[in-house]
């Protein structure tokens, strides 16, 4: 479905060029979820903006993204824009900030129909309204709503509603449940779950949360400063983990203490090269 | 909305207050008398009882809130009295002067508007482009010269070398295209600049790179998103500068020797015609708040946070 190889990513910096994603390989599977985890500024944002090519002026990339077999960075503008939102689908963090507030949750909805879908507003509209009952949200007067009027919980729902109307294959998920209270997140995964289990759609999910990537991934990768620390089936990873990092991520999560401590603490440098340990398991050593 | 609409209209009525109280009593304060004026300009040897008896006759000699009052009685009647020297009615005097100055402001703005648009989108999408660059440039060299310097220019090549339209004058609306191109001309480049920054600023914003995400085509981020955003600025700044069109017409006006509304203040200021003043500075201030009221509206349709502004969530 989706494949990586070799990855890197270079952002201008005010002069110099810094690499952000360094020499990355993994694979979505159809219909499977893999998740990123690491502290923020780990690559994990980039990956998924990069596979949309969202920032493409701004950016060097080199290695290759296919997608279904096909190159995503060899396709052109309107190609690329053809794929986006309709066979690859991204929801983003801080929905707060990503819905316009100056048009009404219904224009968001038509306006990312009619991107892909040559229908008339009505038509759009009607459509928008049989995807908000399917998860659960008010329908009618939903649409009538403008962003600052509804919780974050509610347009991160929305936008999830959204990202799903066109049946994307991939759906790339960046930090979906960040900055949403414990019970909302919850919520916001199951939907999710439900849906990529329903629709056999294949999921990237990126969190700092361990326990987000837990609940939904299938395969796991753990990254740090561009790298990747570790890679594997999930329930490997999160049982026995080999790389002190990761280790160290996970004691974070039991012992309650915040990533921030553990970036202050976790200092070894990431040396060696990523080994593959068992089959489709590799560790950096 | 509703409270909103409530807020603005009580406001809009204390704001027309204003203006005829600055109307009334400022002119008041200019030391002329208009008595003496008259007989100046008439070349009147003036008699102190011939003075004093158009004095009482005009009402001057009342106490000056009595005189405002009464004038404000007649104007809640739609009756400006009349003037002072030329004894016809200031109301129609000034209505029939003022739609030829308002033809050429809101043709203008006309201009204006097309202008400033299609080149400040067009530069802001095509940023640093040759277009952008060109129209950077140009700009300033139009923004730098007076109106009446660009007038001269325009008679001289558009009538006078090609003569495709009038010299001067009034009548058709061929009259009317030189003079309003000459206001239009002179402020079209602050809102190019106006309408490329807002568009540039916007473009940083998360909800262009969401829009982007989600895959909308260009044209309908610009349409949806970016021009959008920058639509109650341009409203809001396009209301406050109709006064200024309007006395910028004043000027246009005399160069173009059109009949407008420009020539006859300027005589009745020679003249200390307090009621044409008055009417004028009223029917100026009327003008220029209602288009700020309907601006203000126009931009709580648009953007739904200035509606609730105030009103609490």
């Amino acid at each position: 479905m989706l494949e990586v190889k070799n990855l890197s990513v270079f952002v201008q910096r005010d002069t110099e060029e810094i690499q952000v994603v360094q020499d990355i390989s993994f694979q979505v599977p159809k219909g499977k979820i893999v998740g990123i985890v690491g502290e923020s500024g780990s690559g994990k944002s980039m990956i998924c903006t990069t596979i949309l090519q969202l920032f493409r002026e701004s950016r060097r990339v080199s290695g290759k993204v296919l997608f279904q077999g096909e190159s995503l960075l060899a396709k052109n503008k309107e190609e690329m824009r053809k794929l986006r939102g309709k066979e690859i689908a991204l929801i983003m963090q801080n929905p707060m900030a990503m819905f316009n507030p100056m048009l009404s949750i219904g224009d968001h909805f038509i306006e990312t129909i009619q991107a892909h879908v040559n229908i008339s507003k009505k038509e759009a509209k009607q459509k928008a309204l049989e995807q908000l009952s399917r998860y659960q949200l008010p329908e009618e007067n939903i649409l009538q709503k403008y962003p600052h009027e509804l919780s974050g919980g509610m347009l991160q729902r929305i936008m999830i509603a959204m990202a799903v109307s066109h049946r994307p294959s991939l759906l790339v998920a960046d930090e979906p449940t960040t900055a949403l209270d414990t019970m909302t997140q919850l919520r916001i995964l199951d939907e999710l779950l439900e849906y990529q289990q329903e629709a056999g759609t294949s999921m990237l999910i990126v969190s700092h949360d361990l326990g987000v990537i837990a609940k939904l991934a299938d395969d796991l990768i753990v990254m740090r400063r561009g790298l990747i620390v570790e890679y594997g089936p999930a329930s490997l990873v999160l049982e026995q983990p080999l790389h002190s990092y990761t280790q160290a991520l996970l004691a974070v999560k039991k012992e309650n203490s915040t990533l921030e401590q553990l970036v202050d603490h976790y200092e070894e440098p990431m040396l060696g090269s990523l080994v593959e340990w068992k089959p489709g398991y590799w560790v950096r050593q | 909305m509703q409270r909103f609409l409530v807020r603005r209209i009580l406001s809009m009525i204390l704001a027309l207050w204003g203006v005829s109280l600055v109307a009334f009593f400022l002119i008041r304060v200019i030391p002329v008398d208009p008595v003496e004026a008259y007989f100046a300009i008439n070349q009147i040897p003036a008699s102190k009882e011939s003075m004093d008896a158009i004095r009482e006759k005009q009402g001057f000699n009342q106490p000056l809130l009595s005189q405002y009052a009464n004038w404000m009685w007649h104007v809640f009647q739609l009756d400006f009295g009349k003037s002072f020297v030329s004894k016809l009615d200031v109301g129609k005097e000034l209505i029939s002067r003022f739609w030829i100055t308002f033809g050429i402001a809101s043709t203008a703005l006309l201009f204006v508007v097309i202008l400033s648009v299609t080149i400040g989108v067009l530069s802001a999408v095509k940023q640093n482009s040759l277009f952008d660059r060109l129209t950077r440039t140009s700009i300033f060299t139009i923004a730098s010269m007076p109106s009446f310097w660009l007038a001269f220019i325009l008679i001289y090549i558009v009538a006078l070398k090609w003569g495709l339209l009038p010299l001067m004058g009034w009548g058709t609306w061929q009259h009317l295209i030189l003079p309003s191109l000459t206001l239009a001309l002179g402020i079209s480049p602050y809102y190019i600049r106006l309408i490329r920054t807002s568009m540039i600023e916007q473009m940083q914003q998360p909800y262009v790179l969401y829009a982007r995400a989600r895959g909308l085509k260009e044209n309908v981020i610009v349409r949806h998103h970016l021009f959008r955003g920058t639509l109650p600025p341009l409203l809001t700044s396009l209301a406050m500068t109709c006064g200024g069109l309007l006395g910028g017409a004043v000027i246009v006006e005399i160069v173009f020797t059109i009949p407008g509304i420009g020539r006859y203040i300027l005589d009745s200021m020679g003249a200390r015609d307090y009621v044409v003043l008055q009417g004028f500075i009223l029917l100026i201030g009327f003008f220029y708040i209602a288009i700020n009221f309907v601006a203000d509206i126009m931009c709580a349709m648009i953007d739904p946070r200035i509606r609730l502004k105030g009103e609490g969530k």
